[in-house]
């Protein structure tokens, strides 16, 4: 069983899930909710770990696993926790038990229970498996075996790169020791030579970094695909925590800049009032003889009621 | 004297591409020929030669392939490449011209005598 392969099926499978929440909600509503790309995202992870234990090559025994602390019940306990958090949680809040919530609390429960297993994976599991990991080093010193172990775990890279490289610095070191007849010559020859390695981090460091560079193109770019997913992926989970947990602020007052659109916007030079108020100030008295001469040249006599009505004040006022 | 210092590591992928250059060896054979064919001058620090090894060879100018032997362990032996070889002529060319410079600043004092 490969951790990183185990991680790496997991985060494709959650990456799978997210996406399938997120067509799903984006078919039935046309808009994405993040509710529902949690449930794809933890339905996503619960289906790639089943998927990973279905899949996986049980080549422990029961011996390992007893060894192992039993990491199967570990993880059904804090699902059991998760499960009962979720309950007490749920009907603290609404005095009632919804089986969405429970399922929900089962599954963060598994989550959180799977992650601490995983890494406790690393240091039992991984140590047993590491036993077993196929690396000749008969016929070496205990202290150089020692080292070559030291040098490919902080590695931390492929299997079977590591592996060419114990076996590189296994051959180097038999091709030094040869020469030296008791066990004990060679211990202090072999001390001599790790000093002479230097610091086994730094050793392990370039060494993975060279190894690296020598990887070819298609490996790399499927590396910093799955880096990008994972670093969207985090973003999102930012992202949604955010969304959930924040409060609506009012910064920007829509209704009064709908208002200001649709209301009349004047030109002051089209203003008349002030025009009106000018004509009446200049206002004078008219004389009876301009009045006069007003009714009688320029009022047309018509059959027009008003025009009549007018003349007929004008000449009653005079 | 053990001449060790940032100008090996300047110097160390010319050396190394120099002996690769006379026919394979393993990574234990090249240290011992660095030294031997330098007269114990030029010692190349075994942290550094692996990781320099790999290196080269992710430039593509040596390349590794293991070779199984009955008597003893498998060993992975490096050659130089095509690419490589034009890259040592090129790094010899400019190592020439840094000693005619530099023999030139000093009177001729580093010429070998």
């Amino acid at each position: 069983m490969n951790l990183k392969k185990l991680i790496v099926r997991i985060v494709v499978a959650a990456t799978l899930g997210l996406c399938a929440g997120l067509i799903m909600e984006c078919l039935a509503s046309w808009r994405a909710f993040p509710e529902f790309l949690i449930w794809g995202f933890l339905g996503g992870i619960f289906a790639g770990i089943v998927i990973e234990v279905l899949s996986c090559d049980y080549s422990i025994t029961r011996d390992d696993l007893r060894r192992a602390e039993k990491p199967v019940i570990r993880i059904l306990v804090v699902m059991a926790i998760g499960l009962l958090v979720g309950a007490v949680f749920e009907y603290v809040a609404v005095g009632a038990l919804y089986p969405v919530c429970l399922i929900l609390g089962g599954l963060i429960g598994l989550f959180i229970g799977t992650t601490i297993e995983l890494i406790r994976y690393r240091h039992v599991i991984g140590r047993i498996l590491r036993e077993g990991e196929g690396l000749d080093l008969e016929g070496l010193p205990v202290n150089t075996a020692e080292f070559i172990r030291r040098v490919i775990r902080k590695m931390r890279y492929l299997k079977k790169i590591r592996s060419e490289v114990a076996a590189e610095l296994a051959a180097h070191f038999e091709d030094e020791l040869k020469d030296f007849a008791t066990d004990e010559e060679k211990e202090q020859k072999a001390q001599q030579l790790i000093a002479e390695f230097g610091d086994v981090k730094l050793l392990a460091v370039l060494m993975r970094r060279a190894k690296k560079r020598c990887r070819p193109l298609w490996r790399t770019v499927v590396a910093r695909t799955f880096q990008a997913v994972g670093v969207l992926i985090l973003c999102f989970i930012v992202y949604v925590v955010w969304f959930l947990t924040g409060k609506p602020v009012i910064t920007t007052d829509y209704v009064a800049e709908l208002n200001s659109m649709v209301r009349p916007v004047a030109d002051e030079s089209l203003n008349a009032a002030p025009l009106y108020l000018k004509a009446v100030d200049l206002y004078k008295e008219l004389s009876d003889d301009f009045l006069l001469f007003f009714a009688k040249n320029c009022l047309v006599i018509s059959d027009n009621h008003s025009y009549r009505s007018t003349t007929n004040r004008i000449t009653s006022s005079i | 004297m053990k001449f060790e210092s940032q100008l090996l590591k300047g110097i160390a992928p010319v050396v190394v591409l120099e002996i690769l250059s006379r026919g394979p060896m393993y990574g234990y054979e090249l240290s011992q020929a660095i030294e031997q064919r330098s007269g114990d001058i030029l010692t190349l620090g075994k942290g550094t030669l692996y990781p320099l090894l790999y290196n080269l060879e992710a430039k593509k100018l040596v390349k590794g392939k293991w070779e199984s032997n009955k008597s003893s362990r498998k060993r992975r032996y490096y050659s130089i490449t095509s690419k490589g070889k034009g890259e040592l002529a090129k790094q010899k060319a400019q190592l020439e011209k840094l000693t005619t410079g530099l023999n030139l600043v000093f009177g001729g004092a580093l010429a070998p005598a």
